[in-house]
């Protein structure tokens, strides 16, 4: 996996070595966003990288240098209005509160489909985007969902995802 | 560290997340959208939503059966922007396998140019090149689509509306099987032959309770676009049972022997997803590496549509062995795992066979209850129209006299609406519109036979929809139609697996006859295919044999009973009799190789038939030095098909015959000189499988033995 030549340039981009050899001093960047689209592709590169970064990287997690951006996943066109728009929750509260209006909704289905300064405005500008900042409160519990999404049982994984599939968020096509 | 809330960092917007949360969650949207929306199918029509949007993109893009191919990359752009938003390569993917006649028992679409080979190094031509329509085939999957048969939801963009299963007029789902891997999930469904599953989804329409075992009736197992053969069906058993398991298919390969009387083994069938190329390099590698012994050369012949892959074997190779390691070391025997889960309502589901069916059966169910009901709607529209049309040419002149003394073509209507007529709106419409050629009279007597057809039509749809035993004819009349179009023979052979124990089970025990050539061509024949003569009759012809062959044992035997070979050099194989290819009572028979593995030039010199190597009896050996051995003959009961030692000559010496006796019978010895000996078997006392024996006649260079007969000591 480490000699992913993608993962090779993470791991120099970031300056702090890895595994044993990592020194959080060392590190060149406090704010590492992973942005990934916002569909289902998107939610799986995330746990990839994330699994990446808690099992090779751990301080740097632990430290809170990791951060998620959110892309919006419509763009909600309210007569003039244009509202972007982070989850189906709160598009249905907008939809509730344009009741009668006409709104035009688009889906995006990647980071590709918008152009650079839609993308700039709601997803990487500081002074608009929104980030979710990771961290790990308990490493044991931690530890053992890792265990159990990325492992090798198989089985557990299933338990997992027959236990929580009422839990999912969207579904996608 | 920000514990909890929202935190101004400066600009930015910062919320925390805790990783496990982030992890579950993401993970759960992403398994859950692969389990139910990418790579499991549904069980109704057997589909992955990337092969349903291909099908229905391009029926909609009109590349239907009756018009010209047209350029994959194009119906790839039209699926790829109305209904699938991924990538390009994943749906030319999809659309090449559902042309490829290696991969669909039954392909859904017709391409035209270089789709590819079984060989993975043999990819199919850029979608550029390549085209295609639907398989007429394909139009019984998207049948009766425009009936309101299924529903249909919004595309991705609500740009368009798509189908969310396709009506599948035939068991799609466990006729062309599916592949696909999950989240900790995946299926794997072989593909069937479709009269077999056409023939049981009838059982079940008749049975609705129908066992998986009263299924296997008609679904004797998978049967593979490639052939080849199934062994055994104690694995189909617990598959269809269960809905998981494993089946073997094992290439089909022949030893023939050359002029020079070199051996070669040709492969003329291989597994599914596999392919000659594969095999062949794996074989080249193992000769390499010197872990498979006497292959000379490996050649691929195979041209078309004909797959041959020859195997030279070197002079002193023995062919079975070869061949036994073959299956065993390469993908000429392969295991293939079934695991029949699909989405029944949107959630996974191990199905059986009966439980696939059913369910298939009920969405046939509400697939013609739904056309039913659209075709009741529509003849029901359409009589209404009639209906007032034909009061209208009745009432003829006082229809004109009340359009005319109207004002405009909206008052006319009102009036046709009100008093004395009261037509409905859309009568009076239809009337409004109605042209003059309408007034002649035949015009009318058309119009009455169209009422007529709709009445006897609605009658028969209230029919339908009324009595489900109806309706289930009605689809199993159509299923029988798809069968006796597009069903065909049977590709893949179920055999008896060699190692399974329940094939008894299965074979009747019927009396045969063994007949075994000098040149050691075998056959089995039914003993009825010799029928009773008077003493003096001619007789049949028992085989009909190449020059200077001729047959050197026969046996009658039962087809559950082991046969033991003994060879001259002392060497013993057992086979069960029904091993023994069955043929024609003057067919010459396989060559034994393909059955023994014999040595070169090691001849059978005895045949003997035991059905449960009953206690007391031995085997009695004789050698051309006239050594003679008693063993007792369960020594020999354990399964012998690769040879074992009966008996160790010394050298030169060889086995000439084996004869069984009750351990207290007298042995006569005849020798080439004509001398005899005859003395009592409790002589010679009994030995063990792989010893040399004793001393049975005083040997002198120039008599050696050729004989021995038994006499019972009842008959003394």
């Amino acid at each position: 996996m480490l000699r992913n030549e993608e993962i090779q340039t993470l791991i120099t981009a970031i300056g702090a070595g890895v595994a044993e050899d990592f020194d959080i001093s060392k590190a060149r960047y406090h704010k590492v966003v992973l942005m990934a689209d916002a569909d289902i592709d998107g939610s799986h590169i995330r746990t990839l990288l994330l699994t990446f970064f808690y099992r090779q990287l751990p301080e740097l997690v632990k430290s809170g240098y990791v951060y998620i951006a959110q892309p919006p996943l419509f763009r909600a066109d309210i007569g003039k209005e244009r509202r972007y728009v982070k989850d189906e929750a709160e598009l249905r509260r907008i939809e509730a509160e344009n009741e009668g209006r006409k709104i035009e909704v688009n889906r995006f289905k990647g980071l590709g489909e918008m152009d650079w300064q839609e993308l700039g405005h709601t997803t990487m500008a500081p002074e608009s985007r929104s980030l979710l900042q990771v961290s790990v409160e308990d490493a044991a519990i931690a530890d053992q969902v890792f265990s159990t999404l990325m492992g090798d049982d198989v089985e557990a994984r299933r338990t997992f995802i027959q236990g929580n599939a009422k839990d999912v968020r969207f579904l996608d096509i | 560290m920000p514990d909890e809330g929202r935190v101004d960092d400066g600009v930015d917007t910062i919320e925390p997340i805790e990783i496990q949360e982030e992890m579950e969650r993401s993970f759960l949207d992403y398994a859950m959208s692969v389990i139910t929306a990418r790579a499991l199918p549904d069980a109704r029509d057997g589909l992955k939503p990337v092969h349903r949007r291909i099908l229905y993109g391009m029926y909609e893009g009109g590349l239907r059966p009756d018009r010209p191919h047209r350029k994959c990359a194009s119906a790839v752009g039209d699926v790829m922007g109305k209904y699938h938003p991924h990538g390009d390569n994943a749906i030319y993917d999809a659309l090449a396998r559902m042309a490829q006649d290696f991969s669909l028992r039954y392909p859904l679409i017709d391409g035209h140019g270089n789709f590819g080979s079984p060989d993975p190094n043999d990819r199919p031509a850029a979608m550029r090149y390549t085209e295609a329509r639907l398989a007429p085939l394909a139009m019984q999957m998207l049948g009766e689509i425009d009936e309101e048969t299924v529903d249909a939801t919004a595309t991705y963009d609500g740009q368009n509306d798509e189908p969310i299963v396709l009506p599948a007029r035939f068991p799609n789902l466990l006729v062309n099987g599916v592949n696909g891997i999950a989240v900790g999930m995946s299926t794997s469904i072989p593909p069937h032959n479709l009269r077999e599953v056409i023939d049981a989804a009838v059982h079940v329409l008749d049975n609705p309770q129908a066992t998986p075992d009263d299924l296997m009736a008609y679904v004797k197992g998978p049967d593979f676009p490639t052939g080849a053969l199934l062994l055994g069906r104690a694995g189909l058993e617990e598959v269809y049972r269960t809905g998981r398991g494993s089946v073997k298919i094992r290439a089909v390969a022949e030893i023939e022997e050359g002029v020079r009387g070199d051996q070669r083994i040709v492969v003329s069938e291989v597994p599914y997803q596999t392919s000659v190329e594969t095999i062949g390099q794996k074989i080249a590698e193992l000769v390499n590496d010197r872990q498979i012994d006497g292959v000379r050369d490996v050649r691929n012949e195979s041209s078309g549509d004909t797959v041959r892959l020859v195997i030279d074997l070197k002079r002193d190779a023995n062919a079975q062995v070869v061949l036994n390691q073959l299956y065993k070391r390469t993908m000429m025997q392969n295991s293939f795992s079934v695991h029949m889960l699909a989405l029944v309502d949107g959630v996974p589901r191990l199905l059986n066979l009966a439980a696939a069916l059913s369910v298939y059966v009920g969405h046939q169910i509400d697939v013609v209850t739904r056309r039913s009901e659209h075709r009741l709607a529509v003849a029901r529209r359409r009589a209404h129209i009639v209906e007032g049309l034909l009061r209208a040419l009745d009432h003829i002149d006082e229809i004109i006299a009340i359009i005319r003394g109207s004002q405009d073509a909206a008052a006319a209507r009102d009036s046709l609406m009100g008093e004395p007529f009261s037509f409905s709106e859309v009568q009076a419409t239809h009337i409004l519109d109605m042209q003059l050629r309408r007034l002649a009279q035949l015009e009318g007597q058309k119009l009455r036979d169209e009422q007529a057809e709709l009445l006897a039509r609605i009658g028969e749809l209230e029919a339908i929809l009324a009595d489900e035993s109806k309706l289930r004819a009605v689809i199993k009349e159509e299923l029988v139609a798809i069968r006796d179009e597009f069903g065909d023979d049977r590709r893949t052979r179920v055999v008896f697996d060699p190692g399974d124990i329940d094939t008894l089970d299965l074979i009747e025990d019927e009396e045969v006859v063994v007949v075994l050539s000098h040149k050691g061509y075998v056959k089995a024949v039914t003993s009825d295919a010799f029928r009773s003569q008077g003493r003096g009759g001619r007789g049949v012809t028992g085989a009909k044999l190449r020059d200077e062959d001729y047959v050197e044992h026969l046996i009658t035997t039962t087809a559950h009973s082991y046969l033991l070979f003994f060879s001259d050099r002392g060497r013993v194989y057992r086979i069960r009799a029904h091993e023994i290819p069955m043929k024609d009572r003057t067919a010459r028979g396989t060559a034994l190789v393909n059955l023994l593995a014999l040595q070169q030039d090691e001849r059978i010199q005895a045949i003997i038939d035991t059905r449960t190597y009953e206690d007391g009896a031995y085997l009695f050996f004789v050698t051309r030095g006239g050594v003679v051995k008693k063993t007792r003959m369960s020594e020999y009961d354990s399964s012998l098909r690769s040879g074992l030692i009966a008996i160790n000559l010394k050298e030169g010496d060889e086995l000439v015959r084996v004869v069984q006796t009750t351990g207290s019978d007298d042995i006569f010895m005849v020798s080439r000189g004509g001398m005899t000996i005859r003395f009592s078997e409790n002589d010679v006392r009994p030995m063990g499988r792989a010893t040399a024996g004793v001393r049975g006649c005083a040997s002198r260079a120039t008599t050696t033995a050729s004989l021995a007969a038994t006499l019972p000591a009842t008959r003394r």
